[in-house]
């Protein structure tokens, strides 16, 4: 599926963030974008789960076509959310981007050994982070083919 | 295989002779030292099996190289820009 021939669908984007700043932040520069894209939020890995298996109140909702994953969460971490999508057959096409805080050598070694589609450290600096997201948004939704469900 | 001496992506078209990109992507992927480089598969092949198959191998990410030189230019300048100064990559 390309973004440009997806029928005028929406891109469904889901949002693994427990910070409800970043996760505002993040949402608000992804529907001043350019590409037509729905964002789907939970703040924590368990409901990252969850919705991925399409479980209890996440019984209907679409199946993502990009996932962007923060590392350090409550009940489940980031890392577990990448292994388990990692090695879902039915899952593991889903880009991963990790969004995370962290630019520590050994994080970043972790998440691409764990098959993280990439990995970019959030900014302190908002207009920075803002970039950042944008940036993601442009290469990842306009520039990258990302797979059919 | 050896590890790359630095930080490096590597740009992998499908259609190869010997032995063709899938097979290339299979093996780095399942390499200890090798899987954890990105691969930005960057291809003509326009089927989406070709797409799901690269990314079920843990293809990074797949692009369709455009025909127009222009667009083609253009293309691996964004993919330039992501990965040397967006992403982080690892050592």
């Amino acid at each position: 599926m390309h973004p440009t021939m997806n029928g005028g669908k929406p891109i469904e984007i889901l949002l693994v963030e427990d910070s409800t700043e970043d996760a505002e932040l993040t949402m608000n520069s992804l529907t001043d974008g350019r590409v037509r894209n729905r964002i789907h939020w939970v703040e924590d890995g368990e409901e990252a789960m969850a919705f991925l298996h399409r479980r209890g109140r996440y019984a209907g909702v679409p199946r993502p076509d990009l996932i962007l994953l923060d590392l350090n969460m409550p009940r489940k971490n980031g890392y577990e959310v990448l292994a388990e999508v990692k090695e879902d057959q039915g899952l593991k096409r889903i880009p991963v981007v990790v969004m995370t805080t962290s630019n520590d050598e050994k994080h970043i070694l972790k998440a691409y050994d764990l098959h993280a589609n990439c990995y970019v450290t959030k900014p302190v600096d908002m207009d920075k982070f803002i970039e950042a997201v944008r940036s993601i948004e442009e290469f990842w939704l306009t520039v990258v083919h990302l797979p059919a469900a | 295989m050896k590890r790359p001496p630095c930080r490096t992506i590597i740009l992998l078209d499908l259609h190869l002779p010997r032995k063709n990109g899938f097979e290339v992507l299979g093996e780095m992927k399942q390499d200890p030292d090798l899987r954890r480089v990105p691969v930005v598969v960057l291809t003509s092949a326009d089927s989406e099996k070709a797409f799901v198959a690269a990314y079920d191998l843990h293809a990074n990410c797949c692009v369709s190289k455009p025909a127009d030189q222009d667009e083609y230019r253009l293309v691996v300048k964004k993919i330039e820009r992501f990965w040397l100064h967006v992403a982080q990559r690892p050592r």
